[in-house]
């Protein structure tokens, strides 16, 4: 074996990846060949210099554990509260936001920005409201609904929704309206069960709004009247999405 | 392999929601993978935040780890993909090294020191020459891409096998291979320009 021949492998011997045969014949040729054995010994030195220069791990490890663990309790606790308090929020509250889009703009927004916060941050059974998890959920709950009802403008609520398979729900929506919201996973929507199921995709362009085309998971799903609302997650953030005759297009 | 099946073990009582298996699984890779992170963010505090998320988020997402892959190169793969992403977002910053930033009024003196407390022979030229070439490299390092800095650290810091890190950064093998060779290539220039 010549230079040529083991300049392709001699990173890989150095390495220690080579086995067999080849890796034989590089080390023979490395013994005889100085021009490698420098290159082996320039790649020794990148390695000594990188342990050398890399800073070395700092910080309190058990503090480090200890951060973990409030990271998975403040995960369960928020997990443990979502549907409770998601569907309760439906079928109420929310509600009467859709009953409010007669008013000016700015009152609107104010409202919904405020009665989305004390929903969020009442008492819940299921739901200890501690944590900063918690409070970003709140923050992102109350800027859904700050979208919703923004985006919902002076115009009457398009239909939107319907309880069609994949790609069907899109190609029922007149022309103007766009598709905001497609399913993947229907069944939920006919049925109108609550809980997590399915999944969703949303994006397209409707009215002002422009979303990119995202799966999320939904997390709970609640029909009240001819309005149905789906909590769903993408990401961590938290979308709201309407269907029904009397509900305006998907929100985000 | 022994370690493996311990591992898998502990992740399948971890995921049950035994949080002391899972205390155990932190405690034996904490320090390897938050060395990864440092070694990549160079910032102390910001690669115990990342190594931090990396387990709450692999403890999220236990019950999908069916053990195709070593909890290892699992942990090690969220915390990877953290880490670059944060660089992502943290690109527009300048890169604040905190040892350079340490060592500012007169790179390396620290070592420098340290150099002639251990040998009093080292000669001091020598040793602030060193020191300055470490500086150098961690700045050449932090230059190259996420994806290339990764894959070096796993490999020189963590002594990790090219299947071990093509699964951990999710390419192929030569991908790693070709990763390794270019991040070399450029420490190795720095080198020659240096010495």
């Amino acid at each position: 074996m010549n230079c040529l021949e083991t300049a392709s492998l001699l990173e890989t011997f150095h390495d220690g990846e080579l086995h067999g045969r080849e890796m034989r014949e590089v080390a023979l040729h490395v013994a005889q060949c100085a021009d490698c054995e420098d290159q082996l010994a320039v790649w020794d030195r990148v390695h000594t210099l990188l342990n050398e220069s890399t800073p070395a791990p700092s910080g309190d490890l058990a503090a480090l554990w200890q951060g973990v663990e409030e990271g998975i309790d403040e995960m369960s606790r928020a997990d443990s509260g979502w549907s409770g308090f998601r569907i309760a929020a439906a079928s109420t509250d929310i509600r009467n936001l859709w009953a409010e889009k007669e008013t000016s703009v700015g009152g609107r927004l104010g409202a919904s920005a405020d009665e989305a916060e004390s929903i969020w941050l009442r008492p819940q059974e299921s739901a200890p409201a501690s944590g900063s998890a918690f409070l970003r959920g709140g923050m992102a709950l109350a800027a859904s609904l700050f979208l919703a009802i923004f985006l919902l403008g002076d115009e009457e609520p398009a239909l939107v929704g319907t309880s069609e398979p994949t790609g069907a729900v899109a190609r029922s929506l007149p022309p103007k309206t766009d598709a905001l919201l497609q399913t993947a996973s229907t069944s939920s929507f006919r049925n109108g069960k609550s809980g997590p199921s399915g999944a969703v995709v949303l994006g397209g362009t409707g009215g002002s709004a422009t979303a990119p085309a995202q799966q999320v998971q939904i997390r709970s799903l609640k029909q009240f009247g001819g309005e149905m609302a789906m909590w769903a997650e993408p990401a961590g953030e938290t979308a709201v999405i309407w269907v029904g005759e009397s509900a305006p297009q998907a929100r985000r | 392999m022994v370690a493996e099946r311990q591992d898998q073990a502990l992740a399948e009582s971890a995921a049950q929601g035994d949080k002391d298996a899972f205390r155990q699984l932190v405690e034996k890779y904490q320090r390897r993978v938050l060395a990864v992170v440092t070694g990549m963010l160079h910032d102390p505090e910001a690669a115990l935040e990342v190594t931090q998320e990396a387990f709450i988020k692999a403890y999220k997402s236990l019950p999908r780890f069916r053990g195709q892959a070593s909890f290892y190169t699992w942990i090690y793969r969220i915390a990877v993909n953290l880490a670059i992403d944060y660089q992502r977002k943290e690109w527009r910053k300048p890169i604040v090294d905190t040892h350079r930033r340490n060592s500012e009024e007169g790179p390396g003196e620290d070592a420098v020191d340290r150099a002639q407390d251990d040998d009093p022979a080292v000669d001091p030229f020598e040793a602030t020459k060193d020191a300055e070439l470490r500086v150098r490299l961690r700045e050449a390092v932090a230059e190259l891409t996420p994806d290339h800095r990764a894959v070096i650290l796993l490999r020189e810091l963590e002594g990790l096998s090219y299947d071990e890190i093509s699964q951990i950064m999710h390419c192929s093998k030569g991908t790693v291979m070709s990763r390794l060779h270019y991040a070399r290539k450029k420490l190795q220039t720095l080198l020659k320009d240096f010495e």
